[in-house]
């Protein structure tokens, strides 16, 4: 039988009210060390959402693929009816798609990784002592592992239509950090606002199909029109995708400052959503279901 | 708001001197209106980030769950936590694991804190018993390697070791409970925090886990409870805080601050009447009950003058003739009182007569039965009960008091405290039509032994509760015991 008179220091906790933003900078380091702390939790609820989504599937992880493949199937439908124009291309049409949807895709669950993770994992985050980022960070694993799993599919399709990727390829992983960066900082902004009105959720799917006819995944940019404008300079996921694609492919165009200032605004928005999540999320918590 | 959600480990420091638990001035507000809440938070979010704060005044609609509460917890205490519902226990928890955000005031925990606030979180319905014992270790903060060597005493504890690789989702809700109390408890906290989850289970579960946090408290461990049933609370508990709406009105013995709670919770349906009014009143003045040891039952809320002795802190002591309960058309019959005195004793006494007297008031004539239960001192075990009613033979109930009387001619109880419970019913529906002791405090009341002799003692080292009069036909006189004939 154990004593529980301990001779080790007690962990303390202390809690306030303050706004962490009165210290940026404690809030980071407080951030870290939170995450760092949570790293059990994340790790059993990144096992646990794998396992279990699969577990009343017969064709499992193939679900994870699925808008990637349909994406592509009717992009090469339309193409082939003349309704999809993407110029010249330097490889064959289906891998062009596949590369644009693989990031795409990625970008997405990114983006809602925190939106999902805090409705449904609300009674966990209110009831139990973890920090709230610990959902994102756990469903940002299982993006990841996704991600895995489609590159799987262009790895083979590269095969398939027999294109010399270059080595550059190693450093897709890059472009795929980015990319998810933009995406979970979006979504942890959202995530609590989506907590207090579905309205976030509800939008999302409409502004999101816009968003995809404003990047270059189906087709290259026109270069004319304020379509152009808005997809070659204002969308930053532009940016990172033509310039991961770039890594497999070379050739699809974008430029260097373009691609810069796409990655600082990135890590931007993706600290930016983690320091708001954490101070929005004990708000919103309040609201939660318990 | 911001402050840590995890524990942050500081350097090592003297702790036998230093409060495991400090709270002061710890305050919550929330909305009462859903839609209005989602708006303030939104504008609560725009507020965190900027450094402006004044949070202290309360918008329209918004009430204080708790406020103003200081209190500390040193190493081996055991904390009851008691008010009525929406006192704010639950949510001064919360406040407490961090799970909710302060609106003022500080928090200060020491030591690994595991709160049994909800049993099986983060539980997955189709993953198996096992895999979800690791999960839920993780989320109450205990990682997989450190969970490895005891899995198995936990599997054992919770006693479902037949069906701990099936998935969750087939498990009936008392099996889901042992899994996730198992798990908790097996966490080895400083401070263990548990709300209401002792409701769950079967009796048989809700006894272990009582053991458990006895034995949990007896190796040095800090309990914080808060229990829908006082009578836990002074059974496992030490201090006592009673809440009132949001409120902490008392901080001392447990004894005390069950005894506060119940005459709060009488209070909630009382009126102030001055007692000059009653001219002529049948209704005899409490009696402090005298349980023979020269000292006055305390626990007798009912005799209001001897509950005031108590160290309780009542907000505004009143006195005793206003809490009376009144009558309405919903309940136009109250149970004011029981009493078990003895016959012709000076003291009740195994064996010897007593006299049972229910006391009632009414605004209706009704035929009716009445009856008691006499129950162990911690209300979980009814010894016996009597009533008439249901047997045909019935009283009448008459407006204004009523007094009814039942003889037990031999009273059957072995000596010790004894509480009494007990109602008046329709005849012809056998519904309630008023009870004592079961919503509010019963009647606490002693039985002394008749002689003091070895038999009385052995009855009392057994914890027995009844004296039966018994015959053994096969025994001769002077037959050594154990030795066959």
């Amino acid at each position: 039988m154990t004593l529980i008179t301990r001779n080790e220091s007690l962990p303390v906790a202390v809690y306030t009210l303050g706004s962490g933003l009165n210290s940026p900078f404690a809030l980071i380091r407080q951030l870290a060390s939170d995450s760092l702390r949570a790293r059990h939790v994340i790790q059993e609820m990144f096992k646990r959402d794998l396992t279990s989504q699969y577990r009343q599937s017969l064709l499992g992880v193939l679900f994870s693929l699925l808008p990637t493949l349909a994406t592509t199937a009717w992009a090469i439908l339309f193409r082939s009816a003349h309704l999809i124009n993407v110029g010249r291309s330097s490889v064959p049409y289906p891998f062009f798609v596949l590369c644009g949807m693989m990031i795409w895709a990625t970008f997405l669950e990114a983006m809602d990784a925190p939106i999902s993770g805090v409705l449904s994992e609300q009674s966990l985050l209110s009831k139990a002592s973890i920090p709230p980022e610990a959902v994102t960070f756990a469903r940002l694993g299982q993006v990841l592992f996704n991600f895995g799993i489609k590159s799987l599919v262009v790895a083979a399709a590269a095969v398939y239509y027999s294109i010399h990727v270059p080595w550059t390829a190693v450093l897709v992983p890059f472009g795929v950090a980015l990319i998810v960066a933009l995406g979970a900082g979006v979504g942890l902004i959202l995530a609590p606002l989506n907590f207090l009105y579905h309205d976030i959720s509800k939008a999302l799917p409409v502004i999101t199909t816009f968003w995809f006819f404003l990047t270059p995944i189906i087709f290259v940019s026109p270069g004319q029109g304020i379509a152009s404008v808005i997809m070659d300079k204002i969308n930053p996921v532009t940016q990172i995708l033509m310039a991961t694609r770039d890594l497999i492919f070379p050739g699809s165009g974008g430029t260097r400052a373009g691609l810069i200032a796409a990655s600082l605004f990135a890590l931007t928005l993706f600290f930016a959503g983690l320091i708001f999540h954490r101070v929005a999320m004990p708000v919103v918590l309040d609201r939660a279901n318990s | 708001m911001t402050a840590s959600t995890l524990p942050a480990f500081t350097a090592p420091q003297a702790v036998e001197s230093t409060y495991l638990i400090e709270a002061e001035g710890v305050s919550k507000k929330y909305c009462r209106n859903f839609r209005k809440s989602l708006s303030y938070a939104v504008r609560d979010i725009l507020r965190s980030l900027f450094p402006v704060k004044d949070s202290a005044i309360l918008r329209p609609d918004e009430f204080w769950a708790v406020k103003d509460v200081s209190f500390t917890l040193s190493r081996g205490d055991s904390l009851g936590l008691i008010g009525q519902n929406g006192a704010g226990k639950s949510t001064l928890l919360k406040l407490l694991t961090g799970q909710r955000g302060l609106t003022a005031g500080k928090v200060i925990m020491r030591g690994r804190v595991v709160g049994l606030t909800e049993l099986g979180l983060g539980f997955d319905p189709v993953m198996s018993g096992r895999e979800n014992a690791y999960i839920n270790a993780a989320v109450l903060g205990m990682p997989r390697a450190k969970l490895d060597p005891i899995i198995e005493d936990i599997i054992d504890f919770a006693g479902i070791r037949e069906f701990i690789d099936s998935a969750v989702q087939t498990y009936s809700s008392g099996m889901k409970a042992r899994l996730g109390f198992s798990v908790a408890t097996h966490l080895n906290p400083d401070i263990l925090i548990v709300d209401e989850v002792l409701a769950v289970g079967d009796l048989a579960f809700r006894r272990k886990c009582v053991e458990h946090i006895q034995g949990f408290l007896r190796r040095g461990g800090s309990l914080l409870l808060v229990a829908h049933d006082p009578y836990l609370v002074q059974t496992i508990c030490n201090r006592c805080l009673v809440m009132e709406k949001g409120r902490l009105i008392f901080d001392g013995g447990s004894v005390e601050g069950v005894n506060l709670h119940f005459e709060l919770g009488h209070a909630g349906r009382l009126e102030a009447i001055p007692g000059s009014t009653h001219p002529g009143s049948a209704v005899p003045s409490a009696v402090p009950v005298d349980t023979g040891d020269g000292q006055t039952d305390q626990r007798n809320w009912l005799s209001a003058s001897s509950a005031r002795k108590g160290p309780a802190v009542s907000p505004e002591p009143r006195p005793a003739d206003s809490l009376r309960p009144i009558l309405t058309d919903e309940d136009p019959i109250v149970v004011d009182r029981l009493e078990v005195l003895p016959e012709s004793d000076p003291v009740l006494m195994t064996g010897r007569s007593a006299i049972v007297t229910i006391f009632c008031r009414s605004q209706i004539t009704v035929a009716a039965g009445w009856g008691f239960l006499i129950c162990t001192a911690d209300l979980l075990t009814c010894i016996f009960s009597c009533s008439i009613g249901i047997d045909g033979r019935s009283v009448v109930i008459q407006p204004g008091e009523n007094r009814f009387r039942c003889r037990i001619p031999r009273l059957p109880l072995c000596p010790g405290n004894y509480a009494i419970r007990g109602g008046v019913s329709d005849l012809s529906t056998s519904m309630a039509l008023a009870l004592l002791g079961f919503q509010d405090a019963p009647h606490f009341f002693a039985v002394k032994g008749a002689h003091v002799d070895k038999k009385s003692n052995w009855h009392a080292l057994l914890n027995d509760l009844v004296s039966v009069p018994v015959e053994w036909p096969d025994t001769k006189p002077g037959t050594t015991v154990g030795t066959p004939p």
